[in-house]
């Protein structure tokens, strides 16, 4: 790492994500031609090309890309705060908790904004009973947090079966889309974005000390890092990620997991290097995910949880089978 | 010249008061703290780095409190060498020894200086770990992880150098590059402080020793004054024989 | 180019006049639904929509449809834009709608509300009674103007459902059990327009004071209630292995009379004139439970 100019597989990067963003808007159930898609990017040419492409391809694209980085962030962060490479929002019940409110708000009959609000409060009501449960006498150990983290994560289960089981029928479909990822529903993409742009500039300076953070709170602290301030600092910004990933496409699973981790793989420890690269390859792989969800099997879509899960999975089972967690 | 000293501290253990200590300690010596399991040799070396608070009394580092020195500047100051090694997340042995440098380029996030990086590669040489650099520290042994840490600390440069068990895990061969790899930064106008379970070890490279009694009050002082069979057996609780070999002090456990 | 302006505007102008048709509805939703001209391009996104807008003779104006539209046989041919609950705007839109029958609590609002952004006129087809099915028939018609079609089979659909009232709601009560699903056991309470099929046969629904629109039981409930005549839809058209689980129980009054009958679930669980089918069956079923009585 030290070697290399770090720069050059972020340029990279971005380029593929800049690629997938194309693709991505170039396929759909109606196939345009790519001079059809240029045109109407131009403003120019079919009235319904237009439509199709800045009303409904570009919206649920730029939905999608800023879901997946704020995930794959979330995961990234939550795994150095932890020091455990399994941990993730979704893991960790955070985004069950994020689900379990914003179903509670549906059932008593809200919308819109409220949801956001009703995500975050569950994504940091989540974040604060796993952090303070899994406290003793003033220690952490990443495994009791861990473990305190899935515990925690099947009440939360337990609470979004039990509120499913009392919903009236007719809430029911709005709930199932939180409960299983999509991106159909997702409204407007730049409450996502804005956090996106927000966190990354607010947790980038802290990259060296994240470097540091990994190696344990101690030795942390032996080097100088204010360890207290920098394990609250990313708590809440993880958490914020969560709620904000949730209300925009509901609870997609694995993304956090799996994109920190292969990036881990490929590029070396440099959280300086790791975030900003989680975050683009995990925005490619939902808006990836999407474009086949709403695709492959067109008209039928799919929910794109369903992807990222049956890509994830089989990733993760292969990594922890060549024993590099 | 550097100088650690401790005025009526008393440590924070958990159900015992312990009796408040006191002490100070230069550059170019050698400390050895002895004492049983349990006696708090690793808490008063977290306490002197400031990363456990202590019940009463005062830490001063050249006269300045502990506590009023910014914990940049603390971590340039003092370093330590943890006896647990806290599993992190995957890192190879070069970007662990290079985190040495932190405190230091702390403020330059883009590129680590290059002083850093040769104090790196000078770190690596010194602890005979080139031919590891790449690796990751999971694939390691415990005594190659030991010396990992070691040459983080080097790196890091303190004055200061609070070492807890620094031959954990060593071979005889790596034990003995380490503690005169230890007593030279001594010399070079360090205060190493290290707490060590082998009389033997003290015996040889300490310039002094501190003994902490479980039930009375430390002794510290030059260890060629203190290492005697009156101050040591009561310390362990254990009858002791003492010889000489090859102008060497020598204790063994007697039948 | 002045004047090319000039004539371009007063052309369009009188295209507009000429086309002062104008009609305006209110949906299930209480919400007004206003064309200029009438709907050609019909998107149905529920199955129940796509069958009332075949009732009101707007059937080759439907474009698009969503899954499991299987009545009338014609409904299968068109274009269909995904499942009711996740729908594919895209091909939607491109299919370039002019009135969407949108279902209220079948298709996602997040969705509906980007047709409604897009400046697509939403119809919300949700009737809780027969007078709102006539209702829907009669708009839809209108929307699409094919009036007299609609206005007749609103009417028949109304006159069958009277004759049916006449002839069997003063006839002695028969305790009926409607079993809406099987696993978990579900059934209505008097919200639900089957519960007007069952008083309009003569029957009362033994659940009818439910707090909720679809309660969930168990076997105990049903038991304590002992209704007369239990009456099933099933998993499909002709399967009615859900009465066979009631055999198992010999003190249930329904089972004792082998009062244990099958409804075909399109005919009764889609708020559509077909419903009129449905509810002749069921009378005659409970009218046979009267029968068994002696």
């Amino acid at each position: 790492m030290l070697h290399r100019s770090p720069s050059m597989p972020l340029i990279l990067l971005v380029f593929v994500s800049c690629a997938t963003l194309l693709f991505s808007i170039t396929q759909g159930s109606v196939s345009l031609s790519i001079t059809d898609v240029s045109s109407a990017l131009r403003s120019q040419g079919s009235q319904l090309y237009q439509t199709l492409v800045w009303e409904l391809r570009i919206p649920r694209v730029a939905a999608a890309f800023a879901t997946g980085a704020l995930l794959s962030m979330a995961g990234a962060l939550m795994q150095i705060l932890l020091r455990n490479p399994l941990a993730d929002p979704y893991v960790l019940g955070i985004s069950g908790g994020a689900s379990v409110m914003v179903l509670g708000a549906i059932l008593v009959g809200a919308s819109g904004i409220i949801l956001s609000g009703a995500a975050f409060l569950g994504a940091t009501l989540s974040s604060l009973l796993v952090f303070g449960l899994s406290q003793r006498s003033g220690q952490t150990t990443p495994m009791r947090l861990l473990l305190t983290g899935v515990v925690i994560a099947a009440g939360w289960g337990a609470c979004i079966t039990l509120i499913l089981a009392i919903a009236p029928p007719q809430k029911i479909p709005g709930m199932l889309f939180w409960l299983m990822g999509d991106l159909a529903y997702a409204h407007s993409p730049w409450l996502a974005w804005v956090v996106l742009a927000m966190v990354s500039m607010l947790v980038m300076p802290f990259a060296k000390s994240l470097n540091v953070l990994a190696r344990g709170p101690l030795q942390a602290a032996a080097l100088g890092v204010n360890v207290v301030f920098l394990e609250r600092f990313v708590f809440i910004l993880a958490s914020l990620m969560t709620a904000i990933a949730v209300t925009t496409a509901g609870s997609v699973g694995f993304v956090g997991l799996v994109i920190p981790h292969m990036m881990r793989l490929i590029l070396g420890n440099d959280q300086r290097l790791i975030l900003p690269a989680s975050a683009l390859s995990g925005g490619c792989l939902v808006t990836f995910a999407d474009t086949i969800a709403r695709t492959v099997i067109a008209p039928e879509q799919l929910p794109v949880g369903v992807i990222t899960a049956l890509i994830g999975v089989p990733t993760f089972l292969f990594l922890l089978n060549k024993g590099r967690m | 010249m550097t100088t650690l000293s401790a005025r009526s501290v008393v440590l924070d253990l958990p159900n015992c008061s312990p009796l408040p200590m006191s002490f100070e300690m230069k550059s170019g010596e050698v400390w050895g703290l002895l004492g049983p399991n349990g006696v708090g040799k690793t808490t008063l070396l977290h306490t002197l780095a400031n990363l456990r608070k202590w019940c009463s009394g005062n830490i001063y580092i050249d006269q300045i409190r502990l506590q009023d020195i910014h914990r940049l500047s603390l971590a340039q100051k003092v370093g330590v060498l943890f006896q647990e090694h806290q599993d992190g997340l995957p890192a190879t042995v070069m970007e662990t020894v290079l985190l040495g440098r932190f405190p230091y380029s702390a403020s330059n996030w883009k590129n680590d200086s290059r002083r850093d990086q040769e104090l790196t590669t000078a770190a690596l040489e010194a602890l005979s770990l080139q031919s590891l650099s790449t690796r990751s520290l999971h694939q390691l042994s415990g005594g190659e992880r030991q010396r990992t840490a070691i040459a983080a600390l080097y790196a890091q440069a303190p004055d200061i150098w609070l070492v807890d068990e620094p031959t954990n895990h060593l071979d005889l061969h790596h034990q003995v590059e380490v503690m005169s790899l230890l007593s030279q930064q001594a010399k070079k106008g360090g205060v190493m402080i290290m707490s060590l379970h082998d009389l033997n070890l003290a015996a040889r490279w300490c310039s002094h020793v501190m003994l902490m009694y479980p039930d009375r009050s430390i002794l510290a002082g030059q260890a060629q004054q203190l290492l005697t069979l009156e101050n040591l057996e009561p310390l362990y609780q254990q009858k002791l024989v003492q010889g000489e070999i090859d102008g060497q002090t020598v204790f063994m456990p007697s039948n | 180019m002045f004047l090319k302006i000039a004539l371009t505007t007063a052309f369009t102008a009188m295209l507009c006049l000429a086309n002062v048709w104008g009609q305006c509805v209110v949906d299930d939703k209480e919400h007004e639904v206003c064309l200029e001209r009438s709907a050609t391009r019909i998107a149905a996104l529920s199955p129940g929509a796509t069958e009332l807008a075949f009732a009101a003779g707007a059937g080759e104006r439907v474009v698009a449809v969503v899954s499991f539209s299987d009545y009338p046989s014609a409904a299968q041919e068109i274009e269909s834009v995904g499942s009711p609950s996740r729908l594919d705007l895209e091909r939607l839109v491109a299919l370039k709608p002019d009135l969407v029958l949108a279902w209220g609590t079948g298709n996602p609002s997040e969705q509906i509300s980007v047709l409604a952004r897009l400046g697509l006129p939403i119809y919300y087809v949700e009737p809780h009674s027969f007078s709102d099915i006539a209702g829907d028939i009669r708009d839809i018609a209108l929307l699409a103007g094919t009036e007299t079609q609609g206005d007749r089979a609103a009417q028949t659909f109304l006159n069958g459902i009277a004759e049916l009232r006449s002839q069997y709601s003063n006839k002695p009560r028969v305790a009926t059990f409607y079993q809406v699903w099987d696993e978990p056991l579900m059934t209505m309470n008097d919200e639900h327009y089957i519960n007007q099929v069952v008083e309009l046969c003569g029957g009362i629904n033994v659940f009818a004071d439910s707090s909720r629109l679809i309660p969930r039981l168990n076997n105990e409930a049903v038991l304590i209630k002992n209704p007369e005549a239990i009456i099933a839809g099933g998993m499909g058209e002709r399967n009615a292995h859900w009465l066979e689980a009631w055999r198992t129980f010999p003190n249930l009054l329904a089972t004792q009379r082998d009062n244990l009958f099958f409804v075909p679930p399109s005919l009764i669980q889609r708020p559509t004139p077909r419903l009129l089918e449905g509810a002749k069956i069921m009378c005659q079923r409970l009218d046979l439970a009267r029968q068994r009585r002696n």
